[in-house]
Parts: structure tokens; sequence; C-alpha cells
């Protein structure tokens, strides 16, 4: 293992990676500083781009990119009071109230640092937990595989949106999507509607530019122009006083890490999630919980680590079953198939250096967030005063140029399109999209392993459960399917 | 446009009707047990089911229009630059290969900057601009083939 540690260090630190890694989280912090442009899109648009580049590289990138992302969305919550990503919605009445109070430096610090922390420890857990439970993972089979992809696709529904029936219609949409092509049992067409584009499938890169880039630019279009008030132009020292912060609230960062991380490991519940349960948390077993939304410190320290951890730990399934944790993942994971490092437990012996290098990108990563992040808070009040107005319209035109450069294809740009403007309503009527990316990623891999498990037990279902990892899984597939339902019905046959 | 979740049930049950009569249709050549047409099957199974979920949740939220516009959708303006979105995508798939990609995003940039109400000496040359540099990282850079159109005399 030290030798393909060894291995992984000089493919990282060769020149070419390392400028990969601090463009990306260049890109990362300005795009995840810009309100209103989301982490999933910074990672969206930057797919096109790794198509050109080398395993390690385009892995680097988009590991580098998004975890900067999520932590510059505090910046436009702290000054203007709007969440830069979703991840950062959760403690934004807290930062911003800091800042009014003339403490912006002290805010972004923690920001900053406990983000660092999170991320340091989101880090550690993967490596750790990764090669052990891909060792395990190793006694799989076709039927195992099954229920895990299935565990996942119904413990995104669940547990990653509000509206379960509009969850399973998101997952439903992903799935279908993924059936359409010659890349089936029979190997037919199917639902191609005659159109030699449709036979090779729907490729997953305009599909998602679609989804997270295009319809933001038809949201923004939407949207009254204005220009933004910034609470506070200057900032001083941004570090005086988190040593202070650690000593006083260490269990707070500790339990932020831990939940950040376990959440990030749940498939569909991401940083987001991960962020919003840590604040809850935190005013739960605070001290103090009704200075909670008045500026106070402790939650944003805990959910600032949270949700930089659940960055890492989404990586675990993704990279152990191939399942995404969220959607940032699950756009990785179609990464991780183009560059032919194709997720499974076998990955750690087909090429672990390049797992390995993985992991010490992440650790890189939040490492240059601290100086990175630093130089960014120094110049963010000119970075959130961007134009709005001018970005737009080139994020469409990289856009398509995204959509078309993976095959040349002018076809690829109308799925782009048509996925954009199907997103943008989606959001409208709080359909999640989520489900929908993994549906579209986990897709094939359902209807493989279920016909190959069928093959095996000659066509019995006793074949699927008569195994005992894949007894239990099914027993955990099924408690996570029915259990909300229970739920919901046992609710309302209590009186109110 | 806001649908209620009875209408995104009726939608769903349209869908899932589809799905499953496309999934009949397909042929099965090696005579699996479980050929290509049983996952749309039990996809469109599974729609129908959420349908009928959505249907049921619909009912209780009879408040609700079944359809509602979105304030956004009253304001012309708005409207013409949500437009400006697909026509911009269509014009670019209709054109790049006759106008060449550096004319025509010039040409997409500059409306688009225009209809969010940029002074046009700036949306012309960040127009210019940003398509120059786009090209230059796309085709330069990263290979991919863009067509030159009009300007292929002088193409460098």
């Amino acid at each position: 293992m030290l030798d393909a540690y060894l291995t992984a260090l000089e493919m990282v630190l060769a020149p070419s990676v390392l400028l990969v890694i601090i463009a990306s989280a260049a890109y990362g912090l300005l795009v995840g500083a810009i309100p209103g442009l989301s982490a999933t899109m910074a990672v969206a648009l930057l797919v096109p781009l790794t198509f050109f580049m080398p395993a390690v590289p385009a892995v680097a990138a988009i590991v580098t990119a998004s975890s900067m992302a999520i932590f510059a969305g505090d910046i436009p919550g702290c000054l203007l009071r709007i969440p830069g990503t979703p991840a950062s919605a959760a403690y934004v009445e807290d930062s911003y109230r800091m800042s009014l109070k003339g403490e912006p430096e002290k805010a972004l610090g923690i920001s900053l640092v406990f983000s660092v922390m999170g991320g340091l420890f989101g880090s550690a857990v993967l490596m750790a937990a990764a090669p052990a439970i891909a060792d395990y993972a190793l006694k799989f089979g076709a039927v195992e595989f099954f229920w895990i992809s299935l565990l996942g696709l119904s413990a995104a529904v669940f547990i990653g949106s509000s509206s379960p029936s509009k969850g399973v219609l998101s997952l439903l949409l992903g799935l279908i999507v993924a059936m359409v092509g010659m890349n089936n049992p029979g190997a037919v067409p199917r639902l191609t509607f005659g159109s030699t584009d449709l036979m090779a499938g729907i490729s997953l890169i305009p599909v998602i530019v679609g989804m997270f880039a295009l319809s933001e630019v038809l949201r923004h279009m939407i949207s009254p122009s204005g220009s933004l008030e910034i609470v506070q132009k200057k900032i001083g020292g941004i570090f005086a006083s988190m040593w202070r912060l650690t000593k006083q609230y260490p269990w707070q960062i500790l339990r932020g890490s831990t939940l950040g991380t376990a959440v990030g490991i749940l498939p569909g519940a991401g940083a987001d999630m991960a962020a919003w349960l840590s604040y809850a948390m935190s005013k739960r077993f605070s001290k103090e919980p009704e200075k909670f939304g008045t500026g106070h410190p402790e939650g944003l320290i805990e959910a600032g680590a949270s949700n930089n951890s659940a960055v890492s730990g989404a990586w675990i399934p993704a990279l152990v079953f191939g399942i995404p944790g969220d959607s940032i993942t699950a756009i990785a994971i179609g990464v991780l198939f183009m560059k032919n490092m194709n997720p499974g437990p076998t990955i750690f012996l087909n090429s672990p250096e390049n797992v390995y290098a993985l992991f010490i990108v992440f650790i890189l990563a939040n490492l240059i967030m601290l100086p990175l992040g630093w130089a960014l808070i120094k110049v963010s009040a000119k970075i959130l005063k961007a134009p709005r107005d001018l970005l737009m319209p080139v994020i469409l035109v990289l856009s398509i140029l995204g959509a078309y450069a993976i095959n040349n294809s002018l076809f690829d740009i109308w799925v782009m399109l048509g996925f954009g403007v199907l997103a943008f309503f989606m959001e409208e009527n709080d359909i999640p999209l989520a489900p929908a990316i993994l549906g579209l990623v986990l897709g094939p891999m359902i209807e493989e392993n279920f016909v190959n498990s069928m093959i095996m037990s000659g066509g019995s279902f006793v074949g699927l459960v008569d195994r005992p990892i894949a007894g239990t899984l099914a027993l955990v597939t099924g408690t996570v399917i029915l259990w909300p339902i229970v739920a919901g019905l046992r609710s309302r046959s209590q009186p109110a | 446009m806001k649908v209620n979740n009875l209408g995104l049930g009726i939608i769903a049950a349209f869908a899932a009707l589809c799905l499953g009569i496309a999934g009949i249709q397909l042929p099965n050549p090696s005579k699996q047990i479980y050929g290509p047409g049983f996952f749309p099957l039990l996809l469109a199974v599974l729609l129908g089911v959420t349908a009928v979920a959505l249907v049921v949740e619909g009912g209780r939220q009879r408040a609700a229009p079944l359809i509602s516009l979105q304030p956004w959708t009253r304001n012309p303006v708005f409207l013409l630059r949500f437009a400006a979105i697909p026509i911009g995508v269509a014009f670019y798939v209709l054109c790049v290969g006759t106008l060449g990609f550096l004319p025509t995003v010039s040409v997409l940039l500059l409306a688009l900057f225009l209809s969010l109400g940029v002074r046009w000496q700036l949306a012309l040359a960040v127009a210019v601009g940003a398509a120059l540099l786009m090209h230059s990282l796309f085709h330069l850079g990263l290979r991919v083939q863009l067509p030159w159109g009009l300007l292929e005399p002088i193409r460098w």
C-alpha cells in the first residue's frame, strides 16, 4: 500500500496536475462565491474539460472545484444574505447578522477555518473507510450489487426530498432516460423513436449540463436585474479569533464533521442536508439556543464543518459501490467511467494508485483552501459585484460547447436544451433534480445486475434473497422504502 | 408554470401508459425471461403507482388550481428573455455550420446581453472578446472541431 501511495503522491505532485488543482480551486472559489451559481453547476461545466485530461487530473479537478465551491458559497451569504450555494443556506442568518454587527472577518474566518477542518476530517474517514468497505465488498456478486443500487435509489428518494412522490417521479424519469438506446438485454433499439442519434443512448454530460447549468441561466432570465448591496467592504484579519473558537467549541466541530461525513455517505443526502441537520443538532444541544439566528458562531461552526465533510463522505459509496452520495458525486461517477476508473470494490485492485491519488487530492484541496480562501475573502467585495447579466449568456455558450465537445454532436446540444427546460419546470414544481441524475447513473447498473442475477438463479426471485448479505440488503432496502409509508399512515390514523 | 399534484398525476399516468405500450411492443430476439421490454414495463407500473399517489395527494389540495401561471409569465419582458434562450440555442445549432463559430457566438451573446439591458458598446466588446476566448480554449486548446464558416478564408 505504501508503494501505491508513493506512486500516487508522485502523480499528484506532477506540475501539470498541480496546475489543474490550482486552476480548478480558483474556478470553484469564483463560481461558488457568485450568488446563483451552485457548486453542482461549477462541476457540471467542468466535466467537458475533464474529458480531455488523463484520469488523475480529471478527478482532481472535480474534487477540488466542488470542495472550494461549497466553502465559497458562504461568502455571499455572509456579506449579502444570499447563500452562494444551497449548502450555505442553513446558517446564512447567523453569518449575515455577524457581519451586520461589524464582524464580517469573524464570520468569514469561521466559514474558512472550520470548512477546512470538516473537509480534512471527512477526507481522513474516506481514506480509512473506503478501502476497508471495498475489501468486504469484494465478496459481493450481481445480486448484492442489485440490492445496493436499489438501496441507493430508494434512500435518495425517501431521505433527500420533501415530497416522496415527487422524488419518485424524478427518479423514474432518470431511469426511463437511462433505458434509451441499444444497451439492453436484447441489444434492440429501445425508446429511440427511430432516431439513429438515440441508438447509443442519451449521453450523461449534456443532460447534466442542461439540468444544472442551463436551468440556472433560464432562472436568471426571469429574475429582475439589480445591483447587490454589500454589508461592509473593508474586511480585517480573519484568523484572529479562530484558535479561541476552536478551544471553545471542540465538540461542535467534531459532531458537525462526524454527522456531515455520515450524511454525505447516505445516497441523495449531500452537503445541503448535512448543513441543515448539523445546524439543527447544534441548536438542540446548545446551552444558548436562543442566540441562534442572531449572529452566534456555534451553529455556523458546526454546520460549516459539516457541509465540507459531507463532500468527502459522499465519495465513499461512490468509489466502493458506484452509488453517488449526491448530485456532485453522480457527475463524478460519470467522469470515473469516462476515464476507465470504473467505480466498485475492484477499483482498489485495478488502479489503487489512482484511488490513493484521489485521497491525496482531497487533503491537498482542503489545505490550499486556507491561503486561496483567504485571498478570495480579501477580494470578495469585487467578485460579488461580478455582473451576472454578462456572466449568464457566457455560461449559456459554455453549456452549448460542453454538451457538443464530448461527441462533436449537434444533437447533444438539443438534448442539453431539452433537459435544461425540463429541469427549470421541475424546479418550478418542487420536483427535485438529484434523484433523476441518480436514476440515470444507476439505471443501467440495476438492469444489468438484475438480469445477471436472474440468469444465475434460473429466473427465480428466491435467488435475489437466498444469500445472507443479499437477504440483509433486501431487508434494509424494504425497510427504507416501507418505513416512510408506514410512518405516514400511522400519523394519519392518530387523532389531531 | 405550476401544475398541482393532480395535474402531475394525470401527466404521469399518460406517460406510464405510453411507456407500458412501448415496453410490450419491444421484440425479445433471444427469448430471455427478462428481455429488453421487462424494465420499461416495470417502470411503467411504478410510474402508474406514483401517478395514483399524486392524484390522491392532488385531490386533498383542492385549493390549488390544476395549472397556475407564475407572476413572471405575465411580464412580457421576462417572457421574451426566457424565450431568448431556446431561440438562441436553436440559432446556434442551425447557423453555426454556415456562419461559423465566431460570428454565431458573437451575434448570440450580443443579442442576449442587449436583452438583459447591457450597454451596447460593452455588450459588443464582451461578445466578441468572449467568443474569441472560448474559441481559443476549445478549438485551439482542446482541439474540439468548431466550424469556421464565413471566416474559412482567414482561419488560423
